[in-house]
């Protein structure tokens, strides 16, 4: 019985997150992603002829952020027309 | 007739369109499979693709969806009878809407969350998306005239709505700096945010201005200028944030007033096959767009909802319940309406002011519950106003983006955010300065379903190369294709062309009739493409043209 009306009370908490706060968490990623490129480009900038600015931080920092190498090349070769800026 | 019986239609249809028809399609068409990774998984960023819960979704997909539109549609065609109205919004959302709505995203997902952009390149011709882009550009258009005429008549017409207005404009920019720069507590923000919004009304209702219809034009387009060059988070999103809580109190309580008073319909069940704007086949099945099925909703299931699915079994809850959700709030607009008037004559009196039918039909609703008339009627006024408000932020957004698209390559100047915005407004105003509004909404009706008939011819093409059973979504594909392109042939050649030799709003009329004769001409090519891709994928050859390949490669 409890289980039930826990999991009601999810479903509500999640649904008025939807309806409610989605647009705002959504757009504090949308910032996180413009913070998130100027970081990685200047981490991985150098394979594009970006220089590197700090050469000690970057051997420190690297071998932790190099699984996110993947995921931003993708998003960043992504070809993006119209129809992607109305999510935006 | 008790309007409580309406609500058993809504039930009939709900139930069998949701649980069982829904279910058949998305289990034996589509074959959903709750083990296939879905793209929010496989391509994971955290941003763009990201999986997200699917109450979460839901809605998210219910606030993307559900503007003033499903309001205004039903409102407007209850001058055919509230039987058609209540039919055709049954069948639509049962056969077409939900389905449209559903395999938008599925074909968006079993595409690596491709948007209908890519999609129309790979799946119809590489020259789809160029047109889908110029249909897009267009449809904008139309709506921010009818929109904008909307917000206009329904502020110059109520002098209790400017001073809310001005308070919820004066909030949403207070909430912006609260959340995000000054890092008050969302809850505090909230509370605050609600407790002046809800007291502005109550004032509005004591302190009444009176605003003429061109200065309120004038400042609806300065507000679209500045939402559409603040940046998002400035603005438009403490705006939808702000204000939406008046919008769900006011649909609640119309709910709670429908159920206690339930007063008997009064307007006339049926009218007549043909009135002042036209027969009921076309027109009605445009001016009734969303509630019964909208391409809009695909837009926004092929972009954003496709791309944070986590499991299949998520789409039809998420999507097609987010649609039959939309479905109720306009079953809502017919009841509220259709036992406001005492006659039709009241009635057809108010239809060029769809917001004053509302303010009277939801607003007499509200007093059941117990809330003073005057503030009930300042509450529904402020609702549909704030849901074609929320249309507006976007609307100029997106007609900047397109511009740049569309003419970027030609003309650098296009790309300038300020100058493409401009170019979009000047448009805007000339056309509600000088076109007659109830044209115009048949033609975003139109355009707004032509855009359907393209989503499920895309999904038609997409069960074709899959060799599924592809007639679910063909039918409806045609009957939205036909009916759209009559419609939008009819309001111009009958309509709008003749209007204007009769003098009538001479330029706007012609203006507007370009703007269909265009949609039409684009139609027409699409369809050719269309054509040619169905045979190619039914032959069993290549889907995509030479050229997407190498793209795609």
């Amino acid at each position: 019985m409890n289980k039930l009306k826990f999991g009601w009370i999810k479903i509500i908490k999640g649904y008025l997150k939807g309806l409610f706060l989605y647009g705002l968490i959504d757009e504090v990623y949308a910032e996180k992603r413009c913070l998130d490129h100027l970081f990685l480009l200047g981490l991985f900038g150098k394979f594009i002829g970006f220089p590197y600015l700090f050469n000690y931080y970057h051997l420190r920092v690297m071998p932790y952020q190099i699984r996110r190498l993947n995921p931003w090349q993708r998003r960043i070769l992504k070809e993006r027309d119209f129809f992607d800026h109305i999510k935006d | 007739m008790n309007s409580l019986w309406v609500l058993l239609w809504w039930v009939i249809i709900v139930v069998l369109g949701y649980w069982v028809y829904a279910r058949h399609v998305a289990k034996n068409i589509f074959e959903i499979d709750e083990k296939r990774t879905t793209p929010a998984k496989m391509y994971m960023d955290g941003v763009d693709f990201m999986p997200a819960n699917k109450n979460v979704l839901y809605g998210f997909q219910l606030n993307s969806i559900a503007g003033a539109a499903p309001i205004i549609g039903p409102i407007v065609a209850l001058q055919w009878g509230w039987v058609p109205a209540l039919l055709w919004l049954g069948l639509g959302v049962f056969f077409i809407g939900w389905l449209h709505d559903f395999s938008s995203a599925m074909v968006s997902i079993r595409n690596d969350g491709d948007t209908f952009g890519a999609l129309g390149y790979k799946l119809i011709s590489p020259r789809a998306r160029k047109i889908l882009l110029t249909f897009i550009y267009f449809y904008l258009l139309l709506i921010a005239c009818a929109f904008g005429h909307i917000i206009t008549s329904g502020i110059s017409g109520n002098a209790a709505l400017p001073f809310p207005l001005l308070v919820v404009i004066a909030v949403a920019f207070l909430v912006g700096h609260m959340i995000y720069k000054a890092r008050v507590n969302i809850i505090t923000t909230t509370i605050i945010a609600i407790a002046v919004i809800f007291f502005s009304i109550w004032l509005g209702t004591v302190w009444n201005i009176k605003l003429s219809y061109n200065l309120v034009l004038v400042c609806l387009l300065i507000f679209g200028y500045f939402s559409s060059i603040l940046p998002v988070w400035r603005f438009i999103q403490p705006y939808n944030y702000s204000s939406v809580y008046v919008v769900y109190f006011g649909i609640i309580a119309g709910v709670i007033g429908i159920l206690i008073g339930h007063k008997p319909m009064t307007l006339p069940a049926f009218t007549s096959w043909s009135i002042g704007m036209g027969p009921l086949w076309p027109l009605l099945f445009v001016t009734i767009a969303c509630g019964a099925i909208s391409g809009w909703h695909s837009l926004v299931s092929s972009t954003a909802t496709s791309r944070q699915i986590e499991n299949e079994l998520d789409v039809r809850p998420v999507t097609g319940g987010a649609m039959f959700a939309e479905f109720t709030i306009s079953i809502i607009a017919v009841i509220v309406c259709a036992t406001a008037f005492a006659d039709k004559a009241a009635y057809i009196a108010k239809v060029g002011n769809p917001v004053g039918i509302f303010v009277g039909g939801l607003g007499g609703a509200i007093t059941s519950i117990g809330l003073p008339l005057s503030y009930a009627k300042a509450l529904s006024g402020m609702m549909i106003i704030i849901l074609a408000l929320t249309v507006i932020n976007l609307v100029f957004r997106f007609m900047k983006v397109a511009t740049a698209e569309l003419v970027g390559d030609a003309m650098s100047v296009a790309k300038n955010p300020h100058i493409a915005t401009v170019v979009a407004l000047i448009i805007t105003f000339v056309l509600i300065k000088t076109g007659t509004w109830l044209y115009i909404w048949v033609l975003f009706g139109g355009a707004n379903q032509l855009m359907a008939s393209f989503a499920l011819l895309l999904v038609t093409l997409f069960l074709v190369q899959k060799s599924k059973n592809y007639k679910i979504a063909i039918y409806p594909m045609f009957f939205m294709y036909a009916t759209t392109v009559c419609a939008l042939f009819y309001t111009s050649f009958f309509k709008l062309i003749p209007g204007a030799l009769a003098g009538k709003k001479v330029f706007g009329n012609l203006f507007a009739a370009a703007v269909a004769i265009l949609l039409i001409i684009l139609a027409i090519i699409l369809a050719y493409d269309g054509w040619k891709a169905f045979k190619k994928h039914k032959a069993g050859e290549t889907a995509a043209p030479a050229e997407a390949e190498k793209v795609t490669a």
